[in-house]
C-alpha cells in the first residue's frame, strides 16, 4: 500500500515535470502500467474537474474498457478539433504536430526508460509516435506549460461547454481613469478569435477562455461571493460559464 | 414559537432541581427535549414582516439572510447573463436546530451536485465519479452570522419598495437597492412577503440588467430531512474523494500590503484572505496564489495574487465579464500578477489592484 502511494506521488511529480535520473524512469515505468495509467488519468480528470474544463466523455477509472473508450473519445475529439482549427480564419499558430499525430498511437505500448533529457528533446521536437503522450492524455501538454498558446487556441474552439468570457485587452498603465484604448495586436494565436475592441470604455467585445482565470472564478464563487444575501446565486453563477453566449 | 422552547427548558430544569437521584434520567430527558423544542423553534415557519417601521437596507438585508438560513425550502433556481446565456439548478436547504445543509443540483451543462455544511463545501461529480471537499471557514454556530462583517450598506444603498409581483406562485415585495456612486452595481430583489426569502434578484448597471437569479418554483418543504441530506453528502462510496484544504492568511503574512479596503473605496471591508495547500494536479511550477475577500454588504469582490515568478499569464492583462461579474487581470511591481474579480464594475475593480504593492 505504502509503494502504491509513493508511486502515485511520484506520478504527480512526473506530471509537474520534477522527476530526473533513476526517479523519472521509475515513474515511467510505474505510468506504463494499467494502475498507473489509471492515476495518471485520474489526476489529470481532477486537475480538468476543478478548472471546470468540460469533460469530453463521461469513463469510469480502472477498467481496461473504459480505457479503450477514453482513448478513442479523445482521439475522436482532437479530430474534431483540429477540423474546427482548419476552419478558423485568421493566422494560426501551429498546433505542435504530435498533439494531433499522436491521437492516432496505441494506448499503450512497452517502452524503456527513457533519461529525462532525451524525454524532452522529444517532446520539443514534437516525436511522431507519440506513445507517451496519447497515453497520457493531450492534458500533458497543458500540464508541461510548453503548449500554453495551442492549449488556449484548442480550448477556444471547442463547440459546447466554452466559458462565455468576454474580455478585451486592458492598457498596462498604473492610471486608474484611462479608459482602455482599442487593444493593440496581441501576439497569442487566439487573438484572430479577438474582434475589434473600439470604444472607450472596457465593454467587454470577445469570448475567450483561459484555463487560470476558470479556476480563479470559481474561487471567487465559491467563497469569495459571500454576498449578505446567501443567495444560491453564488454557487450557481459557476454553472452560467458553461453555456455558450448568443 | 422561540419564546415556547425557552419555557419548556425552564420548567424542565425546575424540575431538575428537585434533586432524587432516580429522576437523572428523566430530568436528562426533559431538559434534552427543552433544548431540542427550543432549537428547532429557530427553524420553523415563515415568519411575518415585523410591524413597525418600514426596514432600512441592513434590515432588508438581514431579513433576506435570515429566511434563506432558517427555512426549509426547495425550488428549480434559474440564472440568466445579460447575454443570454442560462442555467438552472434544483436547491433543497434543510435546516435543524443547529445545523443546515443545502444542496444544489446543477440541472444545465456538467452534472455536479454539491453540499455545503458548516463552512465545508463537498461537489460531487457523478459522471467523473469523483467528489471534491473544500473547507472554507470553521464551522459556526446556528444561525450562522452574516458573512460580511463591519460593513454598513445603508450608507452606501438605498432601498425602496417599489411594488408587488407573484413570482414563483408566491407574492413578492419587489425592492430596489440603489447604489450611491458609480462603483457598485445596483439591485432589484422579488422578496417573499410572508418569510423574507428572495425570490428573484436583478443585478443592474444603471437601467441594463446584468444578471437574473431567480426561483421558478419553490416550496418551503424539503424532499429530504436532515438526517438523509447528511448521509447523502457523506456517502462517498464509490467515489475518489480529493480534499484541499485552504487556509487562512493575510496580505502581509504573503509578502504584500494592501491599502485599507475603505480608504480605496468606501464601504468595502476585508472580510479575510486565504490560500489553497496546493494540490499536486493543480500545481503549475510556481503557481502559488492567495485570495483576499472584501465585501460592502451586498456586492464581493476578491483579489488574487500570484507572486512574482508565476507562469505567465495567458492573454496578458485584460478585462472581462461573465454575467453580472468584472475580472481585472493586471501585471504588477515585475512579475507578479493580480486578477481582481467581482460583482462591482471594473474601475472599482482597478482601484483595488492600485492599492496593493509589494512589502519593501
Amino acid at each position: 500500500m505504502n509503494d502504491d502511494v509513493m508511486m502515485r506521488e511520484r506520478l504527480s511529480a512526473l506530471a509537474d515535470g520534477e522527476l530526473q535520473g533513476d526517479e523519472f524512469a521509475g515513474a515511467m515505468v510505474y505510468a506504463s502500467t494499467q494502475q498507473g495509467q489509471a492515476d495518471w488519468h485520474v489526476y489529470h480528470l481532477i486537475g480538468d474537474v476543478m478548472r471546470g474544463t468540460e469533460v469530453a466523455h463521461a469513463t469510469h477509472v480502472g477498467t481496461r474498457a473504459a480505457h479503450a473508450a477514453d482513448h478513442a473519445a479523445t482521439v475522436d475529439m482532437l479530430g474534431r478539433l483540429r477540423d474546427q482549427l482548419a476552419l478558423e480564419p485568421g493566422p494560426h499558430q501551429a498546433v505542435p504536430a504530435p498533439l494531433v499525430a499522436g491521437a492516432t498511437g496505441t494506448p499503450r505500448e512497452d517502452r524503456a526508460a527513457a533519461n529525462a533529457s532525451v524525454f524532452r528533446w522529444k517532446l520539443a521536437a514534437g516525436f511522431a509516435s507519440l506513445a507517451a503522450v496519447a497515453a497520457f492524455g493531450w492534458n500533458v501538454f497543458a500540464d508541461l506549460g510548453a503548449a500554453d498558446q495551442a492549449g488556449a487556441q484548442l480550448a477556444a474552439a471547442q463547440p459546447a461547454g466554452t466559458v462565455p468570457i468576454a474580455t478585451s485587452t486592458e492598457a498596462p498603465t498604473a492610471t486608474s481613469t484611462a479608459p482602455s484604448t482599442a487593444p493593440s495586436t496581441p501576439p497569442a494565436p487566439a487573438a484572430a478569435l479577438l474582434a475589434a475592441a473600439g470604444g472607450a470604455n472596457d465593454e467587454p467585445q470577445v469570448m475567450l477562455r483561459d484555463q487560470r482565470l476558470d479556476e480563479l472564478l470559481a474561487a471567487h464563487k465559491q467563497f469569495g461571493s459571500t454576498s449578505a444575501l446567501q443567495m444560491p446565486a453564488g454557487f450557481l453563477r459557476n454553472a452560467t460559464f458553461e453555456a455558450p453566449a448568443r | 414559537m422561540f419564546g415556547a422552547g425557552l419555557n419548556r427548558l425552564g420548567r424542565a430544569r425546575a424540575r431538575c432541581g428537585r434533586g432524587a437521584r432516580r429522576w437523572l434520567a428523566a430530568c436528562a430527558g426533559a431538559l434534552l427535549a427543552g433544548a431540542v423544542m427550543a432549537a428547532s423553534a429557530a427553524c420553523d415557519a415563515p415568519r411575518p414582516m415585523p410591524a413597525g417601521e418600514p426596514l432600512d437596507v441592513a434590515g432588508w438585508i438581514a431579513r433576506m439572510h435570515q429566511a434563506a438560513s432558517r427555512h426549509d425550502y426547495s425550488g428549480t433556481f434559474v440564472v440568466l447573463s445579460g447575454h443570454g446565456a442560462m442555467t438552472s439548478a434544483r436547491i433543497w436547504h434543510v435546516c435543524d436546530g443547529e445545523h443546515q445543509i443545502e444542496r444544489v443540483e446543477q440541472l444545465s451543462g456538467k452534472h455536479r451536485v454539491l453540499f455545503r455544511r458548516g463552512g465545508e463545501v463537498r461537489t460531487f461529480f457523478p459522471n467523473e465519479r469523483l467528489v471534491i471537499s473544500e473547507m472554507r471557514d470553521a464551522p459556526g454556530p446556528f444561525p450562522r452570522v452574516p458573512q460580511t462583517g463591519g460593513v454598513q450598506p445603508s450608507r452606501h444603498y438605498a432601498v425602496e419598495v417599489a411594488g408587488q409581483d407573484r413570482v414563483a406562485g408566491l407574492d413578492a415585495d419587489v425592492l430596489a437597492f440603489v447604489p450611491q456612486d458609480a462603483l457598485r452595481f445596483g439591485y432589484r430583489i422579488w422578496v417573499d412577503r410572508a418569510s423574507g426569502l428572495p425570490l428573484k434578484m436583478q443585478t443592474l448597471d444603471g437601467g441594463q440588467v446584468l444578471e437574473q437569479a431567480a426561483f421558478s418554483d419553490l416550496a418551503f418543504e424539503a424532499p429530504a430531512g436532515l438526517q438523509q441530506m447528511a448521509r447523502l453528502m457523506d456517502d462517498v462510496e464509490g467515489y475518489r474523494l480529493v480534499t484541499i484544504p485552504t487556509q487562512p492568511t493575510t496580505a502581509l503574512a504573503e509578502g504584500w500590503l494592501m491599502d485599507e479596503a475603505s480608504q480605496v473605496v468606501n464601504g468595502f471591508v476585508l472580510q479575510g484572505c486565504y490560500k489553497k495547500n496546493s494540490y499536486k494536479p493543480l500545481k503549475n511550477k510556481g503557481y502559488k496564489v492567495f485570495q483576499c475577500i472584501f465585501s460592502d454588504g451586498m456586492a464581493t469582490l476578491s483579489l488574487f495574487v500570484e507572486p512574482a515568478g508565476a507562469q505567465p499569464r495567458h492573454g496578458g492583462a485584460r478585462t472581462a465579464s461573465v454575467g453580472s461579474t468584472r475580472i481585472v487581470v493586471r501585471q504588477i511591481q515585475g512579475d507578479a500578477w493580480v486578477t481582481a474579480v467581482g460583482e462591482v464594475p471594473a474601475p472599482t475593480l482597478r482601484r483595488f489592484i492600485e492599492g496593493l504593492r509589494r512589502k519593501p
